[in-house]
């Protein structure tokens, strides 16, 4: 049991750090394309199970790639995680990554809910990518279609 | 419940409502700190039961706790739809809860074939 906790930390130490400043964005973004090739040398764990968000910047959008899972056990983290990016840059637009996320449910849409609400505030907007047809029916049944633009592709959502 | 043969939507709807009701046993019942949750199912004809129950705070209101958008949560992160998406995805919620002793949410569903 031990030997099993000790590789599951092995494999999940790939979180990015964050000591955002504008300038760490290039950071983050080379950090984030370093967790990319040592999960893949790792047996490609990002892609089976990988529990936490990755956050990406181009300009003043903020793309967060969201986990596999979104449920209330892994969506813990991502309010404070981009209030802490928030705070510290210049972001008019979040855009949600849903392309790897194959389950969320009501936990999901609080936490998108309350992005949603944060960048209203500031006169910011909210989109969706890739997201598939489990999270498709969550998103319509909580409402979160009306507020965001659904986009196809990564690209569609970061030119508007 | 594979010997149902559910469809892949069916199977999604009671993951999420067993999501949901797990999420509240966490939050809610043990109020974060931890405890046993009870899931146990059971399957009559082409319907499945399933029961997810908890020995935690309990609930004083649970008509007020089942309303939609209904959320004790101060930080705004809680959507308050757990009992909706319950109710949205299975043919019937019923829930039995007495304060400071626990809640159990019993949930049926008819599997198409």
């Amino acid at each position: 049991m031990a030997e099993f906790e000790k590789t599951l930390q092995k494999k999940h130490i790939f979180v990015v750090s964050f000591f955002i400043h504008p300038d760490y964005f290039r950071h983050i973004k080379n950090t984030l394309l370093w967790c990319y090739g040592q999960t893949i040398r790792n047996g490609g764990v990002l892609h089976m199970n990988q529990p936490h968000f990755t956050y990406e910047a181009e300009g003043h959008t903020l793309i967060v790639h969201l986990p596999e899972e979104l449920d209330h056990h892994n969506c813990s983290g991502l309010k404070y995680e981009t209030d802490l990016i928030l705070s510290e840059n210049y972001i008019r637009r979040i855009i949600f990554d849903f392309s790897r996320t194959r389950f969320m449910d009501s936990s999901g849409i609080g936490i998108l809910l309350n992005r949603y609400k944060q960048m209203a505030l500031s006169g910011g907007n909210v989109a969706i990518y890739g997201a598939g047809s489990q999270a498709l029916r969550i998103l319509k049944m909580g409402g979160i279609l009306k507020l965001m633009k659904l986009y196809d592709s990564k690209e569609a959502a970061v030119t508007g | 419940m594979a010997r149902l043969d559910p469809t892949l939507e069916e199977m999604e709807d009671v993951k999420t409502a067993v999501s949901e009701a797990v999420t509240n046993a966490v939050i809610h019942g043990y109020q974060g700190k931890g405890g046993i949750i009870y899931i146990e199912v059971t399957v009559e004809g082409q319907e499945i039961t399933v029961s997810i129950r908890d020995t935690g705070v309990g609930i004083t209101d649970i008509k007020q706790a089942m309303e939609p958008m209904f959320t004790t949560d101060p930080d705004g992160v809680r959507s308050g739809m757990g009992f909706s998406f319950m109710e949205a995805f299975m043919d019937q919620v019923e829930v039995k809860s007495e304060p400071d002793k626990g809640t159990a949410v019993i949930m049926k569903k008819k599997i198409s074939r």
